[in-house]
């Protein structure tokens, strides 16, 4: 499969703290791949870096054989890179409608269209989210799970290439989690590549085809779903012995 | 219901535009020179609103492109003999330009930093015109040769022109505040780091932003220059001027099209009065009455509206600034 995102050797200083260091990535076509490890392992910087929130001190990101790191947020955006926000960013003042034709009027592919192809598009991609509903709500009065839906709504309606998912399954209850897991893998088959980090541990294992691994700023594992659950290191690091006995028997299910 | 709301709003503001129009007709001359004042301000009410309630960027020097407005078409005039139209023309285009230049390091700065560098811009810019005496005449001010014809009839055309100007305007704010620029302003007041990560090239937008408002802000910086015929830096570059653009799109309602103009009107309005009715005291009145309204209005009279008395879900396209 062909590359389309690769990290090499990106670091990310604050000061003297290495939030990243001599970060590889790569990611190919049409795959899932999961971003797990502790909190403040640095998954969430990787993130901000790829997406030109933050600059990498050193290492380059390239995407589709052009180097992306140093340029801005926007640039980005309209080159295909999509994501959402952990701690969910949505506009305020505005409905969720509205919230969603901003990504369709801008986005990659958003300044060329019309209002009415704009409001097409948005209409398309709250009803994939089960937001349709709710679309005339002001943002400051729906709930974290809708928040929650609306950031991927979002992300979706800037017709990208790849879309980083920094845990929005975080604070959904199961039916939930099935349900934003089963919307991931239907925009997967339609040519979609996700990276998705998250600590809903069987959703990730049982979503990704594959797993890497950050540990105080480093990779320290990268590999199947079933290679990970096994891995010493990140055993050590993250999955705990615990459910590295248990998680070797029920790798790929939702049910313990 | 919503379209017999419709008919009514749309009947509320055609009556007004009507009595506006016709108003020259049977008004003295006392009421066409107020309510052109009114209109001027409705514009810089509705200029500031572009920046501040849109887009989140509350300048506090937005009285230097007035400033610059007005001198460029009296220095064109006056030392170069050229026509009003060319005057303006450059003024405008000077404003904007400058507008622009500033917008790049400015633009950078949030809340107070931006709103104290703004300030700053508006009093270096006053300093620089009060010095460059050679251009300006310095602190003396520049009077404007006096248009040649009956003085009423030229009021009278200042009204249609700053009434023209006023409708534009609103105009111009209605069609941003649909269209994808003004859900640009939109996404980067509420948040820039995710407005641009949904691709909004932000640096453009507020530039964009605050040059409409510094083009229509000089625009009839130009025109007052014109219809006073005299104009000094301490004059068209008062941070009053800019104190009370602010106000009037406070009280009005910033982020909606309308609030600004509604403000401007009630505030001119209002202050003309209690300076007539307490000659000593009426800037003490005016405060106290901006703040109660402040205090039972905040969000302005459109949110009020909006809240209370639900008048503005008739205005469906009027966004209410949640800030």
């Amino acid at each position: 499969m062909e590359t389309i995102l690769r990290c090499s050797g990106v670091s990310k200083y604050f000061g003297g703290l290495a939030a990243l260091f001599k970060v590889d990535l790569v990611i190919r076509k049409g795959e899932i791949v999961g971003l797990i490890g502790p909190n403040g392992a640095g998954k969430t910087t990787l993130v901000h870096v790829i997406t030109g929130i933050h600059r990498a001190s050193e290492g380059s990101i390239i995407f589709h054989n052009k180097e992306i790191s140093g340029l801005r947020p926007h640039q980005i955006c309209r080159m295909g890179i999509a994501r959402t926000f952990q701690i969910v960013k949505p506009f305020s003042g505005m409905t969720v409608k509205e919230n969603v034709l901003v990504s369709a009027f801008f986005g990659r592919v958003g300044m060329n269209r019309t209002r009415r192809e704009a409001e097409a598009k948005a209409d398309e991609t709250l009803s994939l989210v089960h937001l349709f509903e709710k679309r005339d709500s002001f943002v400051d009065r729906i709930t974290l799970a809708d928040r929650k839906r609306l950031e991927l709504a979002r992300a979706l309606a800037m017709d990208p290439e790849i879309v980083f998912l920094d845990e929005v399954m975080a604070g959904l209850n199961h039916k939930e989690i099935e349900e934003v897991m089963d919307l991931i893998r239907r925009i997967n088959e339609t040519g979609v590549t996700f990276l998705v980090i998250e600590h809903v541990m069987k959703a990730i294992m049982e979503l990704s085809h594959r797993v890497a691994v950050l540990h105080h700023g480093q990779m320290i594992a990268s590999g199947t779903p079933e290679e990970i659950s096994n891995d010493e290191k990140v055993i050590a690091a993250y999955l705990g012995e615990r459910y590295a006995r248990r998680g070797a028997k029920h790798v790929g299910s939702l049910q313990p | 219901m919503k379209g017999g709301r419709a008919i009514w709003l749309g009947g509320v503001l055609g009556g007004c535009t009507l009595v506006l129009l016709l108003a020259p007709l049977f008004a003295g001359g006392y009421w066409v020179r107020l309510l052109t004042m009114v209109f001027m301000f409705a514009v810089l009410a509705e200029s500031w609103n572009i920046v501040a309630g849109y887009c989140g960027y509350p300048s506090f020097g937005n009285v230097v492109f007035f400033g610059i407005g007005a001198y460029t078409t009296c220095v064109f005039m006056v030392n170069l003999g050229l026509p009003f139209y060319v005057g303006i023309f450059a003024g405008t285009l000077l404003a904007t330009g400058y507008c622009i230049l500033l917008g790049f390091p400015i633009l950078r700065l949030k809340g107070h930093y931006f709103a104290v560098a703004t300030l700053g811009v508006a009093e270096a810019t006053k300093e620089l015109v009060s010095n460059l005496e050679d251009i300006t005449k310095g602190s003396e001010g520049i009077s404007l040769p006096l248009i040649a014809g009956d003085i009423g009839t030229i009021y009278v055309i200042f009204y249609y022109t700053m009434f023209a100007i006023m409708i534009l305007t609103i105009l111009a704010t209605m069609f941003i505040s649909k269209n994808r620029i003004g859900y640009a302003f939109r996404a980067i007041r509420s948040d820039e780091e995710a407005a641009a990560t949904q691709g909004i090239n932000t640096t453009r937008y507020k530039i964009m932003a605050w040059a409409v408002s510094a083009y229509f802000t000089a625009l009839v910086g130009g025109i007052y220059a014109y219809w006073t015929a005299f104009i000094d830096p301490e004059g068209v570059f008062s941070v009053h001027i800019t104190v009370k653009m602010m106000i009037m799109c406070l009280l009005g309602g910033p982020g909606t099209v309308l609030g600004p103009i509604l403000g401007a009107f009630v505030f001119e309005i209002l202050s003309e009065f209690i300076w007539g009715a307490f000659i000593y005291a009426h800037a003490s009145f005016l405060g106290i009455l901006i703040i109660l309204i402040v205090i039972f209005m905040p969000g302005g009279f459109m949110r009020f509206a909006y809240e209370r008395l639900s008048i503005a879900s008739l205005f469906k396209n009027i966004q209410i600034n949640r800030v």
